[in-house]
Formats: C-alpha cells, sequence, structure tokens
C-alpha cells in the first residue's frame, strides 16, 4: 500500500488511528504491529512470512547474544550468523537475477532467471534488523526480550517501505514508553500532509515530463536533455523525501519521533555536503556499520580511499540491482575522494554560487546515471545534454513554457526559502501562538484537499522507490 | 489552545474518512461517461481474492472510482494545471479555438509497426487483384489544425506518413487526404471537443476518395448541439463549448444489420446519451451489413475504425451494399467474405497513428 493511496489515505488510516487510540496503552504495540503486517500484506501477502521469518532470526539473535555473557567468540559467532542470513535474503531476492544475466552475458550461459518479485521494503527492514543485532553484539543497546515490541519495530508501517532508516538505538525508549497529546499529534498531521503535497501535486507533476523525454532513447536536443534531467531531479527529491515527510508525520501521531532524512539536500555547496543532507538514514547507516569497522579515516589516506570506495559501491548497489546504481555509486565516491584530497579547499575560496552550480552540476549528473537504468540510453543522454543532437528540437520548447511556472515552484519548494519566510512572516506580526497554529492548520487542509483533487484526477501514481 | 488541536484533529480525520464512509453507504456508480468505461464496483471478499492481492487492489479503485463528486473535483485539477500554465492534461492539448486535440507526440508513432501493417494491407490487395483497393490514411485533428495546436506543440506529420505508404506500397491507391483537408482547415472539419472529424470533414474526404465522382447529393440537418467528446472528457474543461453533430439523409431503403441484428441506420438514442458520436450505427461493431444502397449491384468491403463511421453515409449513394469490418472485434476470415458477398472495391480506413499501433491487420491473412 502507497500512502498517496485512497485505500491508505481514507480506509486505512483512519481505522488504524481510531483503534490504536481506542486500545488501552499496553495492547497498542500488538495492535500496530499486526496492522503494520496488514499494511505489508496489502500488495505481497505471500512475502510477510518472509519479513516474519527475518524477525524471528533478528530477535532470536539477540536474545542468544545476550546469553552468552563473557564469551565475545560465541556472540561474534551468533552476530555474523544473523547478518548473513539478513544479508543472504536481501541477495537472494534483490540481487540473484541481476547476478545470473551478467554471468550469461559473461560466459554465454544460459541459465534461467528467478524472477523473483522483489519484497518490498526488504532493503530497508534488512539494514534495520541489523542495526539492532550489530548495536546488541556492540554493547550499544539493551537486548529486546519482547517479541510484541522488537516485531513492531521491525514493520512498523510508517517507515516500512521507503525509511527513513530508524535505527534501533533511535526508538529504543520509545518502542516502550512514548506520548502522544493533540499538539504533537496535529504536528504529525502537518508533516503527513506536507509530504503527501511533496509527492501529490510535486513529483508526479514533474515526472510524467522524465518519462516522456527517456522515452526518446536519450536522442534529443541538449534542451530537453536538460528538461528531462532537471525533471528527474526535482522528481526524485520531492517523491523520496515527501514520503519521509509522511513517515515522521505518521510516526509522530503514533507518538514515535524518527529521525530527520532530507535536509534541503539541493542547497548543497559540496558533494560531501550533499550527502549530510541527501538520504541521512542511510549514510549514517553505512557510516555506523560499514566505514567506521571498516577502519573510516584511522588508518591512512589509501586505507580511507579503499573504504570509500567499498562504501560507495554498495550504497549505488544498495539502490537497486543494475550497473546504473553501481555506477552512481562510483561516480560519487570519484567526486568525494577528489574533494577529500583538494577541491574543497580549493572550493572554500570560491564564491559560493560558483559552489552551487558545481554541486548542483553534479547531482543533475549523476541523477541522469541513476535514472537510465537501461544503461545503452545514458552515453546517448549525457551526449544529448552537451549538445550531440543540437541545442534545440521536438517539444522542448513547449514543455519549457508549460512547465514554467512548476518549475520555478519546484525550485523554490526545494530551498529553505519558504520555512524562512514563514518564520519571519510570524516574528515580524508578533502572531501569537493561535493565530500562527491557525493559519498553518487552515494551510494544511487546503494542501490535504488539494492533495486529494489531485489523486482523484491523475490515475497516474506510481512510486518510484518500489524498486528497493 | 488544546481545543484548537482537537479540532484540527477532528477535521483531518474528517476529510480523510469521510469520502471512504460516502462509498460505503451510497449506491454504486457502474459506468462512466465521461470515460467511457465500467467503474470498479463493491470488490468481493473471499480469502482467495485477498491472497491474490486483487481484493486489495479492488478496493482501492472501488474507492478512487466511485469517490465522491470525482467529474468536480477531476474539473478542478485540470483548472489548476491550467492556470500554472500546462496545455497538455490528461493526454489531450487544449489549443486555441476551444479546441481539445488528442496529445500524438510525432515520437508516439511506431514506424516500423506503420509499415509491416502497410506490408499487410498491400499483400492482402494483391490476393485480391480485381478488386480496387484503396487505404484511406485519415490525419488526425492537430495534423490539419496544426495552427491551432499550442505554441511549440507538435503532432505526427501526416504528409511524412503519408509520402512513407505511397513509397512503401506505390501499388496501393492512397488517397492525398491530408492535402485535401489541409485546403479546407478553415472550416469546421473536425470536432473540437471529440478526437473524430465531422460530417463536414468526412464529405471532403469522400469528395477526395471518389476523385468527385461520387454520387452523393443529398442534405445535412442538425443532430445535436450539445456534443462534448472525448477529448473534453480529458480536461473536463468548464469552458469547451459543445460541439454540433450533423448528419446527412440517406435512403429510406437502406437496412442495416450490426452483428446480427437489425437497426436503424442513424442511432436516434444517442441523442440523449454523451457520446453523440454514437449516431452513426449506435457504435462499433465487428460487422455492420448495409444493404439496399444504390441499386447497382456493387459491394464496398470496409476495414475501418471509428472514422468511417460517418463517411459510410456518403458511399450508401454508390453501393448497393456495404460491409463494415471492425478488425478489433470481427474474428472471421476477411478473405473468404470477400469470396462470398462477391466484394468488388475494398476501402480501409484509420486514422494514421492507429493504424501505426493497430495490432489486428494481421487478421487480413485468416
Amino acid at each position: 500500500m502507497v500512502f498517496s493511496s485512497f485505500s491508505f489515505l481514507c480506509i486505512y488510516l483512519p481505522i488504524v488511528l481510531a483503534v490504536y487510540y481506542i486500545l488501552p496503552k499496553k495492547s497498542r504495540n500488538l495492535f500496530l504491529l499486526i496492522a503494520s503486517l496488514v499494511f505489508y500484506a496489502w500488495g505481497e501477502p505471500k512475502y510477510v512470512l518472509l519479513m516474519m521469518f527475518s524477525i524471528l532470526v533478528n530477535y532470536s539473535a539477540g536474545l542468544i547474544m545476550g546469553g552468552c555473557g563473557e564469551k565475545p567468540g560465541r556472540m561474534k559467532l551468533v552476530l555474523v550468523l544473523s547478518v548473513i542470513i539478513d544479508l543472504g535474503l536481501l541477495c537472494v531476492f534483490k540481487y540473484t537475477d541481476f547476478v545470473i544475466e551478467n554471468l550469461n552475458q559473461a560466459f554465454d550461459g544460459g541459465f534461467s532467471l528467478l524472477h523473483l518479485a522483489l519484497p518490498i521494503g526488504i532493503s530497508f527492514y534488512t539494514f534495520q534488523a541489523m542495526s539492532y543485532t550489530i548495536d546488541v553484539y556492540r554493547g550499544d543497546v539493551k537486548v529486546q526480550r519482547n517479541l510484541i515490541d522488537f516485531g513492531m519495530y521491525i514493520t512498523m508501517f510508517p517507515q516500512l517501505i521507503a525509511g527513513p532508516i530508524v535505527r534501533y538505538s533511535d526508538v529504543e525508549l520509545q518502542l516502550r514508553d512514548r506520548d502522544v497529546d493533540a499538539k504533537s499529534f496535529s504536528e504529525g498531521i502537518c508533516r503527513f500532509t506536507v509530504g503527501l503535497g511533496k509527492k501529490v501535486l510535486l513529483a508526479n507533476q514533474i515526472g510524467a515530463l522524465w518519462n516522456t523525454v527517456y522515452a526518446q532513447g536519450g536522442e534529443t536536443g541538449a534542451l530537453m536533455a536538460w528538461l528531462g534531467a532537471v525533471a528527474f531531479t526535482f522528481q526524485i527529491y520531492f517523491d523520496f523525501s515527501g514520503y519521509s515527510d509522511m513517515a515522521i508525520g505518521l510516526g509522530r501521531m503514533f507518538g514515535f519521533r524518527f529521525p530527520e532524512n532530507f535536509r534541503y539536500p539541493y542547497e548543497s555547496v559540496s558533494i560531501t555536503d550533499f550527502w549530510r543532507r541527501w538520504h541521512i538514514t542511510l549514510s549514517t547507516w553505512f557510516k555506523e556499520y560499514l566505514y567506521i569497522p571498516l577502519g573510516g579515516n584511522r588508518r591512512g589516506r589509501g586505507r580511507q580511499i579503499i573504504n570509500l570506495l567499498i562504501v560507495w559501491t554498495l550504497t549505488g548497489f544498495w539502490h537497486g540491482a543494475g550497473w546504473n546504481f553501481i555506477m552512481w555509486g562510483l561516480y560519487y565516491f570519484v567526486f568525494l575522494v577528489v574533494e577529500k584530497l583538494f577541491l574543497l579547499r580549493a572550493l572554500d575560496k570560491t564564491p559560493k554560487l560558483i559552489r552551487h552550480i558545481y554541486a548542483l552540476f553534479v547531482i543533475v549528473i549523476g541523477w541522469v546515471i541513476f535514472a537510465c537504468d537501461d544503461v545503452s540510453v545514458l552515453l546517448p543522454y549525457i551526449g544529448s545534454m552537451f549538445g550531440a543532437n543540437g541545442l534545440t528540437g521536438g517539444m522542448d520548447v513547449y514543455y519549457l513554457g508549460t512547465r514554467a511556472v512548476l518549475l520555478v515552484i519546484l525550485c523554490i519548494a526545494s530551498t529553505s526559502l519558504p520555512k524562512t519566510l514563514v518564520t519571519a512572516a510570524g516574528e515580524r506580526l508578533h502572531m501569537s501562538e493561535r493565530a500562527a497554529f491557525v493559519i498553518k492548520a487552515v494551510f494544511t487542509l487546503l494542501l490535504l484537499g488539494l492533495s486529494m483533487v489531485f489523486l482523484v484526477g491523475d490515475s497516474y501514481n506510481p512510486f518510484l522507490y518500489f524498486r528497493f | 489552545m488544546k481545543k484548537l488541536y482537537v479540532l484540527f484533529i477532528i477535521l483531518f480525520a474528517a476529510v480523510i474518512a469521510l469520502p471512504a464512509v460516502w462509498v460505503f453507504a451510497s449506491e454504486d456508480v457502474s459506468f462512466s461517461d465521461n470515460e467511457n468505461r465500467m467503474l470498479q464496483t463493491a470488490p468481493e471478499f473471499s480469502g482467495e481474492n485477498v491472497l491474490s492481492g486483487d481484493f486489495q487492489e479492488d478496493l482501492n479503485d472501488w474507492i478512487t472510482d466511485q469517490f465522491p463528486a470525482r467529474d468536480t473535483w477531476t474539473a478542478l485539477g485540470s483548472r489548476i494545471k491550467r492556470l500554472t500554465g500546462m496545455k497538455d492534461i490528461g493526454g489531450a492539448f487544449v489549443c486555441s479555438e476551444g479546441y481539445y486535440m488528442e496529445m500524438i507526440t510525432p515520437d508516439s508513432i511506431d514506424s516500423a509497426k506503420y509499415l509491416q501493417n502497410l506490408a499487410l494491407v498491400k499483400s492482402f490487395a494483391e490476393r485480391n487483384a480485381d478488386c480496387d483497393v484503396t487505404l484511406l490514411l485519415v490525419p488526425a485533428t492537430g495534423a490539419v489544425l496544426s495552427d491551432k495546436l499550442p505554441a511549440g506543440a507538435e503532432t505526427y506529420d501526416a504528409a511524412a506518413l503519408l509520402d512513407a505508404a505511397r513509397q512503401a506500397a506505390p501499388e496501393l491507391n492512397i488517397p492525398d487526404l491530408y492535402t485535401a483537408l489541409k485546403n479546407h482547415d478553415g472550416e469546421y472539419i473536425y470536432y473540437r471537443t471529440d478526437h473524430h472529424w465531422t460530417t463536414q470533414g468526412a464529405g471532403i474526404a469522400y469528395e477526395c476518395l471518389t476523385g468527385g465522382r461520387g454520387k452523393y447529393s443529398g442534405e445535412t440537418r442538425l443532430f445535436s448541439d450539445s456534443f462534448l467528446g472525448t477529448t473534453y472528457s480529458k480536461t473536463l474543461d468548464s469552458d469547451a463549448v459543445p460541439d454540433e453533430v450533423s448528419i446527412v439523409t440517406v435512403s429510406e431503403s437502406l437496412r442495416v444489420n450490426a452483428d446480427g441484428k437489425d437497426i436503424d441506420f442513424y442511432f436516434a438514442g444517442a441523442a440523449v446519451e454523451k457520446d453523440k458520436y454514437k449516431v452513426f450505427f449506435g457504435g462499433n461493431y465487428a460487422q455492420v451489413t448495409i444493404r439496399g444502397g444504390a441499386p447497382n449491384g456493387r459491394t464496398l468491403l470496409i476495414v475501418k475504425d471509428s472514422f468511417a463511421n460517418s463517411l459510410v453515409p456518403y458511399l450508401t449513394a454508390d453501393y448497393e451494399n456495404i460491409i463494415m469490418l471492425d478488425l478489433r472485434y470481427f474474428m472471421g476470415s476477411v478473405q473468404k467474405l470477400v469470396e462470398t458477398e462477391e466484394v468488388d472495391d475494398i476501402l480501409f480506413v484509420n486514422e494514421m497513428s492507429s493504424f501505426a499501433k493497430d495490432t489486428n491487420m494481421i487478421k487480413l491473412t485468416f
């Protein structure tokens, strides 16, 4: 089920919220677990079993490690086993066909593909489960003895299918004890609605333009190619950050505080900066559970670069079983290393505008690599962006003209400007808390209504991050 | 302050939950005139349906399709899109002079498929060398009235597609309908709110097809002045000006049979239906047979899409029998039909982009 569907918005969410708050506190976690399993089973009933298996494995691993006491060797063995099972499932379901395809190509083999449907959210919940077992091993969190609480942590429907990747340590205490008052519930509603609006009113609207351009197989004039690339740049940001907003808002309604996932990434002044602002919970995960254990930057430059290479290859690959994703990861590896070596220092001396332009340029080209899942389109497409097929042609002027207002809205909405303006206006007008809330509430309800209007009108409502 | 928060929460809950309550409580609508499709009605709950995921999918479609005041919201949505400068909405271009045209971009034409279908028609013509075979390729509204398209918008190049067809099949008779229509582009030859041509446009096609030697000489009369067609339905724009549907008089002696059922030549009931283009035979059938036309013993076979429906009235003046086949639905052997009906002439009528994606031409070989 996606959040921007009527079965979620009009049926599932009202029922789950109502029942959750009618129930006494002690049965709420069990209810949330069941509700989350229903949510998960909505699209793919069979894979609920896979997720339950994953829950049992990691829960047991935690229990066993907790009982190991003074035997670090055994603890390590249990951790390694659980990680192998977690990653094994992820690899089997996500990467098998990719490996077979490439083996077939390399050795002219005829292995048939498995055509396994990708279990929704497996990349997210696997990482969440691992954050638990690894932290138990490290002694950073206590063993969770309550299967219901643990199961609820893994399955929590708000972030189940598209993040943010909530580490166990982020919510350990909230699993037992969380409180919601009308105020924070209202904040949750506002946050959720902003996310819904980003997805329905912005991402969906501009997304069609990328599809149109991409369908031309990369052979277009430069203007059209850039329009497509910029369209995708906005689509993926508003789609993904919208989804994170919805998750955080929903979490709020149930009393959770999830970590932030985006901080105006298109305001970045370098690629290093970009990765501190884009999909923050994923970068943090890789840093905590891969980069630092590998030695991070403590074992010399050479080793650091190798560590970065490993991290960024896997970050790319995590996004999908395709060469374009690996290339995308490596692309960022190159920029991050170059920035670490000297570019960042050089950039510090240049005007901020130049730094913005540099970062955005790299980011937009990066999205083209990311979006061209047909790798054969990639080079022609980038060629087109630099004029290989002339500057203009086809309907580029039409699309630019008819999407100009939308593009301006997208530009403004992707910056912190709206928030800054609202805050400034509030201060300037000495608005009371009450007046400010009324304005916010009216805006939220209008946004909700408008999003629903567009949901009714557009049957076009695919969700990008389902591949992960 | 707390009361205010609670009020806000209640309003939020109402906005998201009431549509579902409304759908649950009210009678389902089973058909959408505007979209010309069946709507999802309440799904059946069963273990099997749930396990296959059908129930979940249908439930979502049900709320979406039965959403209270759905058309109003869709219209509002497209109004907002237009305010932001969008000129293609739901697959239709919003054009000048009140035209709404299907958005058929040049790159959506599958030229390989186009040539493939052309080859199928060609070899069909070769197998029926004693018949006069004509391929009437109809340009879509935007290809002829291109000056009304939004600035910078394009649709396919009908002249180029025509040339390509003539080059690939020089032995086929392919009239230059594009030029014929283009010469009249100041006239009311296409509907503003529907993708079809008007009866007047079809009349120009008749002229072009018969080279001015056609015997039709009837009168035109207004059938309806409140036609809002398919391209309007994509935008539901409240500013849209309804089209006029005219019909031309035909002989009283015509007998029409559609898929085994006798029907009227003109379907009067279309006046009260949404799709007034249905006045021509009431819609599309696998096979329509018209007998009792000009008493000259000649038989015409038309393999066609819906553009032919408004052209056929003219042709009844030149043929005693006309058989129309819609290959989407026709399952028999076209070849056998040519032989048993002793067909004299064969006419293909297809809009160019639909010809370029037609997957049924292969039935010509059956």
